[in-house]
């Protein structure tokens, strides 16, 4: 793949890491619980986002720059697993349980549900 | 809250485990409390290096990285310094990540080795460090905007995870699928935890 395409990618996971940095503290600030929602909500966003892309069959060029640029940036799995870690620390076993049940249920849902869009829409 | 403590030590600094999220939010107050409460703001300088030898001061002073940090957080301001941090944290985090996916190509139907070894890696490293950077070390501005939300946030991947679930499925390998969640989710969260106990273990690392 040509270096410009690299370059692409790169530039839009680094704004993605930036999207998810802001994302995530705006939801901190409103949820106000010990759930930990800005990542949730940015994981699930960006699963909706990426299942619409491959679904839509946008190329494979687009998709390295779009999917595994800024959806790749965008979303995490480190925070995901180190904040259930956290939880289950805190002595919040339930919650830790919940925090990667619902994760996992919920984005392959949307990412489903966004493929099936994508399909639909190309 | 109730947090176990692995490894008591000198270094264990029990007033800065007082949050649980991982917000940048509360992050930001943390520094801040750390930093009013520091006896030694003179010494107050980067972490990584200073844990890895404190007693070559006169080297580390010489050009450190937080060094550099520091004038470009005078020059820039706090937050934009951030910003620029995350920025390049994620420029690499997602070169590392397309790399290792261009190395190690995807076939369908198959475990996708690439996105699996990324997440554990990066699970591993973001349980190390964010422990390190709360509990081991003098708290800093940058590190884990560059290395923890930047880098290891752009190294792994929720979205590219869950539509690689959802097409084995598609491609009717549901049990391939099922599989590929649980023992990610299951080893990411062990190598979380024992990110989290070699950064409480490690003297000096």
């Amino acid at each position: 793949m040509v270096a410009v395409t690299w370059a692409a990618a790169a530039a839009l996971g680094a704004l993605g890491a930036l999207a998810r940095f802001r994302v995530t503290a705006l939801v901190s600030a409103r949820a106000g619980t010990d759930f930990p929602l800005g990542t949730f909500v940015v994981n699930l966003t960006g699963a909706f986002a990426l299942g619409v892309l491959v679904g839509a069959d946008i190329g494979h060029r687009t998709l390295f720059i779009l999917g595994t640029g800024f959806m790749g940036g965008y979303t995490t799995f480190s925070t995901w697993m180190v904040e259930s870690e956290r939880l289950g620390e805190a002595g919040g076993i339930v919650l830790l349980a919940a925090n990667l049940a619902l994760s996992a249920l919920a984005g392959f849902g949307v990412a489903a549900a966004g493929w099936a869009i994508g399909q639909a829409l190309a | 809250m109730a947090g176990r403590n692995f490894g008591a030590s000198i270094y264990f600094r029990a007033e800065l485990i007082q949050s649980v999220m991982l917000t940048p939010s509360s992050d930001m107050v943390r520094s801040v409390v750390a930093g009013a409460n520091d006896p030694d703001p003179a010494s107050a300088g980067d972490s990584l290096v200073a844990g890895r030898g404190a007693v070559r001061t006169s080297r580390t002073a010489r050009m450190s990285p937080a060094t550099v940090a520091d004038r470009a957080t005078a020059r820039l301001g706090a937050a934009r310094a951030q910003a620029l941090a995350i920025l390049a944290g994620g420029t690499l985090g997602t070169l590392a990540r397309a790399g290792v996916a261009e190395g190690l190509p995807h076939r369908a139907g198959s475990w996708p080795w690439a996105t699996f070894l990324v997440n554990l890696g990066g699970a591993l490293l973001l349980g190390w460090l964010l422990t390190r950077l709360a509990e081991r070390v003098r708290p800093t501005r940058h590190w884990r905007a560059f290395l923890g939300t930047g880098f290891c946030g752009a190294l792994t991947t929720f979205s590219t995870f869950q539509i690689e679930a959802f097409e084995l499925v598609d491609d009717g390998h549901a049990g391939l699928a099922v599989a590929y969640v649980l023992v990610s989710i299951a080893a990411g969260l062990a190598l979380a935890v024992t990110g989290v106990m070699l950064a409480r273990w490690g003297r000096h690392w």
